[in-house]
């Protein structure tokens, strides 16, 4: 009988076992949520305390609505808001990268935005921005930041190679980046003179683009139908990439984000927000670094690409309206400096906000002249293109650049079969 | 080994006759309930877990659906399937061609060295001691043996640069430069996969009678041609179940391919298995991704059966 | 027989193999404990300066080691349970007692074990989101958050049954004389009692052998459990959270900190494998010989 009750007891714990752990872990009880959650990839300071001294400023003063954040690294936020999705825990505020709303709204993740919030967003925010949160002509969200793209250059490095100003065409560009390289022994690259960076989709595309801008080329066709990258334009701006490559004065391998901070890199294209996570890594060295406009193939001219992030609501969420409200109170009603919550904090990271009203209000908060170039190219600076297949298309794209850079294609063949690739996949979509 | 003789089902164990009939077949009766009830969670879980995805992928790879809201999938018949394998598709170039040369160059790679290994370990002393070492990286995680590996392979910083650069020789960008970047992936998996082929290959040797090489010492072969002619030729057996079991092994792994490269640079790693769970998990394209799993699973089986019959025909040609 | 002279080259071969097998482990120990910028200085210096364990904190602080290990542990051990329960029982009844449709049976176990995991990997990450009846899903498995995707249940679902597990278990079984199970059923013992008392104490070294190869698959599985601790963070496991500490970190000081956490998810695995070498290594014997 002992071994029979054995057994059973056995058995006890097996049944025991799966429905203890069946059991809900946390956040859900009775099946509703009783908090509001911010899907967001502002995972590191000073992103994510600034982020959440806000939130803890409405918690403050909400005690029926607490609103809580959970942050995952941007690499990580497209993967993270489709699984989540399909995995039912789905956040009730999307915070995401401008280029998925296409995705993320064919996918019926977003919910209808209220006519009062589309309208202020039509009528209060700079066009790019507006451009950003826009999909099939409908307002997908508030839009939290606009980036725009410059010349960052460390003026020590130019300085020693005997420039005391920033490139103003291409020709000079090369002629400085290959004057600020330098080499060891067995030919490793000490200082590169201008930062090229593979891996990394944004970090592949965007300059590039910026590039094709500032020699008159456009990303895009007027309506937005079909790509118009394939063009003189284009193969220009990645030739000239090719040419500082071969000419050893770039190399894809290094991490920039790395290597200018820490003065092995002389020149690189990046977005306005790096300004502020420099300024962290940095320190006193801050002083070194400088910014221009984007130059392009003759003195004068100059473009770049914008994009943005925009908080949506969730079309999952049962708690729409209070979603709402709360995005409403960080984005669109002023604070104490006559500025909105949401466009201080992005101003006090270096980030152009959305809303024109904050820029102005906010306008003689702070003196760095590395700003202007960025403010500046808010003017002329083209959106990215936020169709269904947006980060498809930009992936692929970034698979031809990385493959003209390393010599695998040509540039017309490359741009060609990015074109066709990308054309039939906005047919489609 | 001798275990495992009642592998076939048709040796069912003769019941004993002595019993009187009547408690015979109430006996009958009763083990066939206690059968079922013992296969019943083995069963449930088969049926859930097995044929119910089997067929929920069918159908999946049949429709588009962007994810999460079940009443919105689309039935589209093959299109899928036409989509991914049509001309100009990334999925056949490059990255069904990278699960190939993948899956190939790391079973290449793990056979030649681990028959070599393996012969070798069986003349030493301390066999087990030599072959714990070989077995490490098999309890190890992909998430650590991936990331070792990484670092090994960093060009400022890692060992590997670090000797190169000690004898002279400038960094190679291993995991950056797509000439370089899929044989490297290639070696971290025969390196992590090397254990378990010497261990079953050992088992292998160890079966081939003593008597085949003594007769061979008589006729005076070399330890070359003893190895060549004897030891390969009756290994075959387990050299087949190795490179079977391996190959099937390389063509879906892609844990390691998310840890090292994520498929770069320009989808030089991007493998089938890492391009259906990014089409699923990343953009949301659900039925795209299910086609690819479905096509993936085809090719392992057609490239099994081939194995098979190559190895059969070949037997019977020498014998 | 004459004496065989120093197997000179088979001792290099294998000994330059085994340092390729062992040296990359020691730059993993070695590099978790070099400091801040060590790490990436050239020329490449394999010792670290001194041996400081901060890297070890700053793993432990960046994560929540002690959830890591709880969940890791957790999902194991009902794992290693549930196949060693389930295999054995249907191992059993596969083996020693006659019904109608075992062949048939036997040969689906069998069928089971062809096809790849990743094929299952979309569908049952569905089928766990849509569990009827769980997570505030309806009955038809809709509606609610995530059925038993935010659950622990998620972590271990798909490994509660090894195909793999009830056909060793059978081979194992089969070689128990019928006599003792027949002399069993005499006494008037039922088949329950049978399995429990003769089958499981017979079959020990096997069961340990299964176990111990699910332990090491399931402790180290990385894709299911990173989808499942992407929806929901309180079920990582230790390899996902060691991954995890890349994307957290300043990348100029990560390197040694992400080796120290290596060095601890990978510690247990090992060492458990260190003491009951024997019974890993005759089960992958076996599944070599099937």
């Amino acid at each position: 009988m002992k071994t029979r009750a054995t057994a059973r007891v056995v058995a006890t714990a097996a049944v025991l076992l799966l429905g203890a752990s069946a059991c809900t872990t946390s956040n859900y009880e009775g099946g509703a949520r009783d908090t509001l959650t911010i899907l967001t990839h502002y995972a590191n300071d000073p992103l994510k305390s600034g982020l959440q001294e806000m939130v803890d400023e409405w918690n403050a003063a909400n005690p029926d609505l607490q609103v809580e954040t959970q942050a995952v690294s941007f690499d990580e936020l497209l993967q993270t808001i489709t699984v989540r999705q399909t995995g039912g825990e789905a956040p009730d505020i999307v915070h995401a990268y401008s280029l998925w709303g296409g995705q993320l709204a064919e996918a019926n993740v977003l919910a209808e935005v209220p006519e009062d919030v589309a309208q202020d967003v039509r009528d209060n925010y700079s066009p790019a921005a507006v451009g950003s949160v826009t999909v099939d002509d409908r307002i997908v969200g508030y839009p939290t930041e606009v980036q725009t793209y410059g010349l960052y250059y460390n003026k020590r490095l130019l300085a020693e190679a005997g420039y005391d100003a920033p490139p103003s065409s291409w020709e000079e560009l090369e002629e400085i980046a290959a004057a600020t390289t330098k080499r060891d022994d067995s030919g490793n690259i000490e200082v590169a003179g201008f930062g090229l960076t593979s891996g990394w989709d944004s970090a592949v595309v965007h300059p590039w683009v910026s590039l094709l801008q500032s020699a008159g080329g456009r990303y895009m066709n007027e309506d937005g139908t079909a790509t118009a990258f394939d063009s003189p334009e284009g193969r220009a701006a990645l030739e000239l990439e090719k040419r500082m490559i071969d000419d050893g004065v770039a190399d894809p391998a290094i991490d920039v984000l790395k290597s200018f901070p820490s003065g092995t890199t002389a020149m690189t294209i990046n977005a306005g927000w790096w300004i502020g996570s420099l300024k962290t890594t940095m320190g006193d060295d801050y002083e070194d670094i400088g910014v221009a406009e984007i130059p392009g193939p003759e003195v004068g001219d100059t473009g770049s690409m914008a994009y943005g992030y925009f908080a949506g609501v969730n079309s999952r969420s049962e708690r729409q309206d209070d979603a709402w409200e709360f995005l409403k109170w960080l984005n669109g009603e002023k604070g104490d400096n006559g500025a909105t919550r949401m466009g201080s904090f992005q101003f006090s990271l270096g980030t152009i906000p959305g809303r024109m009203a904050d820029s102005e209000a906010l306008a003689g908060t702070i003196d760095d002249p590395n700003f202007d170039p960025f403010v500046a190219a808010l003017e002329y600076a083209a959106p990215e293109p936020n169709g269904r297949n947006g980060q498809e298309m930009k992936s692929s794209l970034q698979g031809s650049i990385e493959a003209v850079w390393t010599g695998q294609q040509t540039v017309e063949e490359a741009l060609a079969a990015a074109a066709a690739a990308a054309d039939a996949a906005l047919s489609e979509g | 080994m001798t275990t495992l003789n009642g592998s076939s089902p048709a040796t069912a164990p003769t019941a004993s006759k002595r019993s009187r009939r009547g408690s015979l077949a109430k006996s009958r009766r009763r083990q066939a309930w206690a059968a079922w009830f013992f296969l019943s969670p083995t069963l449930l879980f088969f049926g859930i877990f097995l044929v119910l995805p089997l067929l929920f992928a069918i159908g999946l790879s049949l429709s588009v659906w962007g994810g999460f809201d079940l009443t919105r999938i689309e039935f589209t018949g093959l299109d899928n399937f036409g989509a991914i394998l049509s001309e100009g598709s990334s999925f056949v170039a490059p990255i069904l061609t990278n699960t190939l040369l993948f899956a190939f160059g790391a079973v290449a790679l793990a056979l030649v060295a681990s028959v070599a290994i393996a012969h070798a370990i069986t003349r030493l002393r301390f066999e087990g001691f030599w072959r714990t070492l070989y077995f490490l990286p098999i309890v190890t995680t992909v998430v650590a043996v991936g990331n070792i590996w990484k670092y090994l392979y960093e060009p400022g910083g890692g060992l590997i640069n670090g000797l190169l650069n000690a004898v002279g020789i400038s960094s190679v960008q291993f995991l950056s430069d797509p000439d370089t970047a899929l044989p490297s992936v290639v070696v971290v998996q025969a390196w992590a996969s090397i254990g378990s082929a010497i261990l079953i290959l050992t088992a292998g040797l160890k079966a081939i009678p003593h008597t085949y090489y003594e007769a061979g010492e008589l006729d005076g072969t070399t330890a070359w041609s003893a190895f060549w002619h004897i030891t390969l030729p009756l290994l075959r057996p387990t050299l087949l179940f190795v490179m079977i079991t391996q190959f099937i092994g390389a063509l879906q792994s892609f844990a390691l391919i998310i840890v090292m490269t994520s498929g770069g640079p320009a989808n030089a790693t991007n493998v089938a298995g890492f391009e259906m769970y990014q089409q699923a998990f990343r953009f949301g394209s659900w039925g795209v991704a299910s086609a690819m799993a479905l096509v993936l699973f085809a090719v392992i089986f057609v490239i099994t059966l081939l194995q098979l019959w190559f190895f059969r025909r070949k037997g019977e040609e020498t014998s | 027989m004459k004496p065989r002279r120093f197997p000179w080259f088979s001792y290099l071969l294998v000994a330059v193999g085994a340092l390729i097998m062992v040296v990359p482990f020691l730059d993993m120990v070695f590099t978790s404990f070099k400091g801040p910028g060590e790490f990436g200085r050239l020329p490449y210096r394999f010792l670290p300066e001194d041996f400081d364990f901060a890297n070890y904190g700053a793993a432990f602080s960046q994560l929540d080691m002690p959830r890591l290990f709880a969940n890791s542990i957790l999902m194991t051990g009902v794992a290693v349970f549930s196949t060693l329960l389930t295999a054995s029982l249907a191992g059993y009844a596969l083996a020693k007692l006659r019904f109608r449709g075992r062949a048939v049976l036997f040969r689906f176990v069998l069928a089971t074990m062809m096809f790849p995991p990743f094929l299952f990997l979309i569908p049952n990450f569905l089928i766990l989101a849509n569990w009827p009846g769980a997570g505030g899903n309806d009955l038809f498995g809709a509606g609610g958050y995530g059925g038993l995707l935010t659950t622990y249940a998620a972590l271990f679902m798909p490994f509660l049954v090894s195909g793999f597990g009830v056909f060793l278990m059978r081979q194992f079984v089969v070689a128990i004389p019928d006599e003792i199970l027949e002399a069993a059923r005499i006494d008037g013992a039922g088949e329950l009692r049978i399995w429990w008392s003769i089958v499981v104490p017979q079959t020990k070294a096997a069961l340990i052998t299964l176990g111990l190869l699910t332990f090491v698959n399931v402790w180290n599985e990385y894709i299911w459990t990173l989808l499942v601790s992407t929806v929901n963070p309180d079920l990582m496991t230790l390899p996902v959270g060691i991954q995890l500490l890349q994307s957290y970190l300043d990348p100029n000081l990560t390197q040694p900190i992400v080796m120290a956490g290596l060095v601890i998810s990978t510690l247990p695995v090992l060492l458990v494998f260190l003491l009951l070498q024997k019974y890993y290594i005759r089960g992958m014997m076996l599944s070599g010989l099937k």
